[in-house]
Order: structure tokens, then sequence, then C-alpha cells
């Protein structure tokens, strides 16, 4: 294959890892109202 | 003073220091499951690859919670994210999206938010629901108060039934909601 189509490649799993990690990282961030047990 | 506080405001709200510093965001509200009290926040931190923090702001570690920013003194108000709440409970003890029963069996709703007093201290007064048919109110989110002690140690939350007769359409009527629906029930108990 040419390099180009190489490059085009290995940009797309850069893009698509960066985006899920994005992903990922912003519903860990996302929040709720806790319960805290007291008994 | 005391003012009403949809939790889902707080949460994202950036957290700054006195100095200026935008140190974490508001991830998680707390509250303790008797009295409801706000017991403070676990942190996130700020930026897109940024995750969950692993210290938590406790809410007597807070300096002001303004309508655009939460503000502490300074980074040492942080404290480990375990003292204010265990990874099970965090895990678990979530609200949002739980059925709110009454006392009777009846099914009111779906918790969408929890309404805070903010004052001196913090407490979780209410929820917003998106009603159930039972309510009779057509689907559309109202707030529902709760009695000064709650119970929340299951996966429903039970409330008195009488809660059903103080059901307020906004926030702005919904602190008054709140002192009729506890003072029927402290007349209740007399």
């Amino acid at each position: 294959m040419d390099w180009w189509v190489w490059l085009i490649i290995i940009l797309a799993i850069v893009v698509v890892a960066l985006g899920g990690a994005i992903a990922i990282q912003a519903r860990r961030r996302s929040g709720g109202v806790i319960t805290k047990r007291s008994g | 003073m005391t003012v009403l506080m949809r939790a889902k405001e707080i949460i994202r709200r950036p957290v700054v220091t006195l100095a200026g510093d935008d140190v974490a965001q508001i991830k998680d509200v707390v509250y303790a499951d008797d009295q409801g009290e706000v017991a403070g926040f676990t942190l996130a931190g700020r930026g897109l690859f940024a995750g969950p923090k692993k210290e938590a702001l406790a809410w007597t570690s807070i300096h002001a919670v303004g309508r655009d920013a939460v503000m502490i003194i300074n980074e040492e108000m942080f404290d480990q994210r375990r003292d204010i709440v265990d990874k099970a409970q965090a895990r678990g003890g979530n609200v949002i999206a739980s059925r709110v029963l009454t006392d009777t069996g009846t099914d009111l709703g779906k918790v969408v938010d929890a309404i805070l007093e903010i004052g001196e201290t913090a407490r979780v007064v209410g929820y917003a629901i998106d009603s159930s048919e039972a309510l009779g109110r057509g689907g559309r989110t109202v707030f529902i108060p709760l009695p000064d002690t709650i119970a929340v140690s299951g996966e429903a939350l039970i409330v008195p039934s009488t809660a059903a007769d103080f059901v307020s359409d906004d926030l702005s009527g919904f602190g008054a909601s709140v002192q009729a629906f506890r003072d029927r029930l402290r007349g209740e108990k007399h």
C-alpha cells in the first residue's frame, strides 16, 4: 500500500482512540447525588 | 437566609480558590441518608482528559457556593474522598433515576434531581421527579418535599403518602411546600 494510505489509517486510529478516551473520561467525570449511609 | 438549588446546578460547577486558581469541578453531591444533610462533594479534574479526583470537599470546608463557582480558601481545604463517601456507596448510592414510592405503595415517579436548601448548612429537602400517572400531573417534572427524616436505604425512595398533597410545579413555591408538609407531619405525630 502507498504511504498515504497508512497515514490515513494511523490518523483514523488516533482520532478514534482520542475520542474514546475523551468520552470515557467525560463519563467518569459526570456526577450524581449520592446517599451516604449513616447507620 | 437559605436558598433552594437543584443539585444539578452545582454538579460540574468549578471549584476556585480565593487566589483565583480553578482547581477542580464538582462531581457528586453526597448527603446523609437519615437527615438529608449534605456531607460534601466528590470532585473531578478540569480539562478534557481529567477523571475523578481522589480528593473531596467537605461542606464545612467551603467558603461560598456562588452562582458560577464553588469557592474555597485554598487546595488545603480538600479531604480524602473516602472521608466523604466510600467507593461502594459512590457506586451504588446515586438516587438519580430511582423510583419514589409512598409508604402506601404508590409509585409517584422517577427522580431526576435533588433539591438542596443551602444556608449555613446544606440539606436535601426534596426531589425533582418525572411524575407518574398516579400523581396526575401528565408526566411533567414536579417537586416533591421530603420529611425531616428520610429513608433512602433501599433501591426505591420511600416518602409518606401525604407528600403527594404538597407537590409543587415550580421551585419558587417549593420552600413553602416543604414547610407546610413538615408542619403537617408534626401535627399528625402530636
